[in-house]
């Protein structure tokens, strides 16, 4: 191979050694991460699009960033820590799979460890974040075969976990930004408690207790807007999924003030976090166009039903979680609605 | 004058890239010798020289007039070498060698004349026939002498088109300036003359269709011509595409423009019958497009048909640092990649000639991209107007499918690629495939173009494909041509 620097020829050589042959999967993964590929399309059509799965995933990291750099502020360096502590523990999981699999190190661990970080609430212990990203990694994506195989959104599969396993922890590990004092109230409880709406100002700055990146509701949004104007989210998802809040929101608030009108009910909890970030991961919604209104239709509802109706205040992972199961059913409804038409 | 706008789904637009031809033409240097191909050897047909008889240009060398061909001349006066088998989609061709000698003798078509309105049809299809140009065009023009699938009287619409879709595209003032358009309306009203029935159509897109006034202004006679607006959006060019945008006519799976009835044909075509009938010259030589940044200048060259690579990269075309290079007849998303030892075929409008590189590009993915192209909004270039780079490079790893959608949104046909490939992949295919469409794929190759985890989509399908016909899931008299379609190939036209 012409035109190859000599770190490269080191890093490549240092993967065929015998020695190091366990770890060639990570050594691949570092050529390709500093080198970019040497392979050539082997036909036609013999350009390619330059886009691929680390810039793809660089830019889902970019769209996280400012709520995730909030949270840092807000929080302190103990945010920082939890995120690294997501990457740290979830990534053992990711690296010890690619070598077993002998397979490069998937990116869209990236993703995952710090989504999972941002959907948690701020003064949760260490240990606990350690074994909700290593759960989650485990069971939420290397099980069914990494990135792009996995059923169910990872950072979601380890949440639910830490949630069910120590519910406690999650739900009086709630602060206020810059306050030393834990509370266990959210807008969302405190609605549901008193009846209370918190401004809508507060709401939008995030000066309220809530997981540490779903607090601030203008960075998720301009985050959010960020990847669907690039291109890497789908609009559909999101704006279904928003929607049926707004309207369900809409509806009943009318009828019953106990249901949290529209407005308040977006700018709460998880759902702009959720809607914008989770919901739109590629991988685990549908891949039909009218699939993605159904999903987002069904998330909003799901969603709207927990969350009024149900013993648990906020319902947006569940939500999540469960149109990520029904997905591949929505798509093969779909597309036999699309095609009965079609001869066979 | 009335001007249509034709609409498309789908597709992508490649603009500003490295290496555009300008629209300067030069001509040729004879090359020493020329390499001719001719007919496929299974059809029994052996050309009309041996080695070593003189030939003269324009001289018919190779003839078949029991199957759908066109004769092939001599491009040049000389002496035959050799005559050789050569593979090539079509099957193995034998390729006739020239060693051209400097004369100005030249064979033209017998019967050819200015006042062609006095000749009748017959006369008029025999000399598009016997000048070879009734092969050109993506599947023949029609003539008594099966130089086509079809009859001259069975064809219902005759599209020609510069529709700016690829990423390189000949420049077409070099066809249509000074007395150009006249000429080219001329050829057309011929057409129309042999194909009497057949309206005439002149699809440009939003960069060319300046044209259509001077055309429209060159017209005689009864011609009727409607012209359509197109977007400069790839594969506006590929006949289903464009016969839906013109005529809003569906064609079925692996039908041509031609098996409905449709002779689509480009400006340098429409210009060769008329040099043809009017002034005698057989299709011995061809405008071509030399494209892409390896060649040091990037213009158009009026060469003899059979000049070999080569030949016409030696001296100074081709930067010299670049050892490495690919070259690609008309179109860098279909076309084939030809070697140094390859010739330019009649059918050759564009060379392209692409670094094939296997270098480095440190941390790219971390790059703000000012020069790189992308479907997706995710590089600088989406908003500065650099020219882009353009390489073979694969510009990342292969990756399990995302479910991205980016395959969906450029697709013409409107199927569901990243829904179908998995069948192929994952070898279970059966009746839900032909089900969701995947007859309906045209073989762009646009999803393969875009897939953000590199996944030879398009070369799934096609192989999807050919193992539902062979598993008689579907019909193969469902295909005019059998899947030899599938592979690009036309039965008519070229030989």
């Amino acid at each position: 191979m012409k035109q190859q620097s000599k770190v490269q020829t080191l890093i490549h050589g240092m993967g065929e050694k015998k020695s190091l042959r366990r770890f060639k999967a990570i050594f691949e993964t570092m050529e390709g991460i500093i080198f970019g590929t040497s392979i050539v399309s082997p036909g036609a059509p013999h350009i390619k699009d330059h886009i691929e799965i680390k810039r793809y995933m660089s830019f889902a990291i970019i769209g996280l960033l400012p709520a995730a750099v909030v949270a840092v502020y807000y929080y302190g360096l103990y945010a920082l820590a939890i995120i690294m502590t997501s990457y740290v523990a979830g990534g053992i999981v990711e690296v010890s799979f690619a070598i077993l699999r002998d397979r490069e190190i998937e990116e869209g661990f990236l993703v995952t460890g710090l989504i999972f970080a941002l959907v948690l609430p701020p003064t949760l212990p260490l240990w606990a974040v350690a074994i909700g990203s290593v759960f989650g990694t485990f069971f939420g994506k290397e099980i069914f075969g990494g990135t792009g195989r996995n059923i169910f959104n990872p950072a979601l599969v380890g949440r639910l976990f830490i949630t069910i396993a120590f519910p406690q922890l999650m739900s009086v590990s709630w602060k206020e930004p810059f306050a030393d004092v834990i509370t266990s109230a959210t807008p969302l409880g405190v609605f549901q408690i008193s009846g209370t709406l918190t401004p809508y100002r507060e709401l939008l700055l995030g000066m309220h207790a809530g997981s540490m990146g779903e607090v601030f509701s203008i960075g998720i949004i301009a985050g959010g807007i960020f990847l669907m104007l690039s291109k890497v989210s789908n609009w559909r998802i999101p704006v279904s999924f928003l929607g049926t809040v707004f309207i369900f929101s809409f509806i009943g608030n009318t009828f019953s003030p106990s249901i949290a009108p529209p407005v308040f009910s977006i700018l709460t909890g998880g759902l702009l976090f959720g809607a914008m970030f989770m919901a739109t991961d590629p991988v685990t919604g549908p891949t039909t166009k009218t699939g993605k209104y159904i999903y987002g239709f069904g998330c909003g509802l799901i969603t709207f039903l927990i969350r009024n109706f149900a013993g648990y205040t906020e319902g947006v992972m569940f939500s999540i979680i469960f149109m990520n199961g029904l997905n591949p059913l929505i798509d093969h409804f779909v597309l036999k609605t699309i095609y009965r038409n079609n001869k066979i | 004058m009335k001007v249509l706008n034709g609409k498309i789904s789908g597709g992508y637009k490649f603009k500003q890239f490295k290496g555009q031809p300008s629209p300067k033409l030069s001509v040729m240097e004879l090359p020493k010798n020329l390499f001719v191909p001719t007919g496929k050897i299974d059809s029994g047909i052996k050309p009309l020289v041996r080695s070593g008889d003189t030939v003269t240009m324009g001289q018919i060398i190779w003839k078949d007039d029991s199957s759908i061909s066109s004769p092939v001349h001599s491009p040049v006066n000389g002496t035959v070498e050799s005559i050789k088998k050569q593979d090539s989609p079509n099957g193995q061709i034998s390729v006739v060698k020239i060693s051209s000698t400097n004369s100005d003798k030249f064979e033209k078509v017998p019967g050819f004349t200015t006042e062609w309105k006095k000749l009748s049809n017959k006369e008029l299809e025999q000399l598009v026939y016997l000048s070879g140009t009734g092969s050109l065009g993506s599947g023949g023009i029609p003539t008594e002498f099966k130089t086509s699938v079809i009859n001259p009287l069975e064809v219902e619409h005759i599209i020609v088109h510069a529709t700016d879709a690829e990423v390189y595209n000949p420049d077409i003032s070099l066809f249509l300036k000074d007395e150009g358009a006249a000429k080219f309306t001329e050829g057309l009203s011929i057409l129309s003359k042999i194909m009497d029935k057949a309206s005439v159509h002149i699809a440009m897109s939003e960069n060319t269709n300046t044209w259509f006034q001077v055309i429209d202004n060159t017209v005689s006679d009864n011609l009727a011509i409607s012209y359509h607006k197109t977007k400069s959006k790839y594969p506006q060019n590929h006949d289903s595409v464009l016969v839906k945008t013109v005529l809003n006519l569906d064609i079925p799976a692996g039908y041509k423009g031609i098996n409905k009835g449709v002779v689509i044909l480009g400006i340098q075509d429409v210009c060769q019958v008329y040099e043809a009938v009017v002034e005698g010259k057989p299709l011995i030589e061809r405008i071509v497009a030399l494209a892409g940044p390896v060649f040091n200048d990037n213009f158009h060259i009026k060469l003899k048909i059979g000049t070999s690579v080569s030949d016409l990269s030696a001296g100074k075309l081709v930067l010299e640092d670049k050892e490495d290079i690919r070259f690609i007849t008309n179109s860098i998303l279909t076309g084939e990649t030809i070697n140094y030892d390859s010739c330019i075929e009649k059918n050759c409008e564009v060379l392209i000639a692409l670094e094939e590189k296997r270098g480095q590009d440190l941390l790219f993915f971390a790059k703000p991209g000012f020069k790189k192209d992308s479907y997706s909004n995710t590089f600088l270039a989406k908003i500065i107007p650099f020219k882009k780079d353009i390489n073979t490079n694969l510009n990342g790893e292969h990756r399990a499918c995302l479910s991205c959608g980016f395959c969906q949104n450029v697709c013409p046909a409107g199927i569901l690629p990243n829904v179908l490939f998995p069948y192929v992949e994952r070898d279970r295919l059966d009746e839900t495939a032909v089900q969701y469409g995947i007859f309906k794929c045209i073989d762009c190759n646009l999803c393969t173009y875009v897939c953000t985890a590199k996944i030879p989509i398009a070369e799934y399908l096609k192989e999807g494909k050919k193992k539902l016909i062979k598993d008689t899931y579907v019909k193969e008299e469902d295909f005019i041509t059998s899947y030899k379609l599938i592979g690009m190939n036309v039965e008519g036209g070229t030989n």
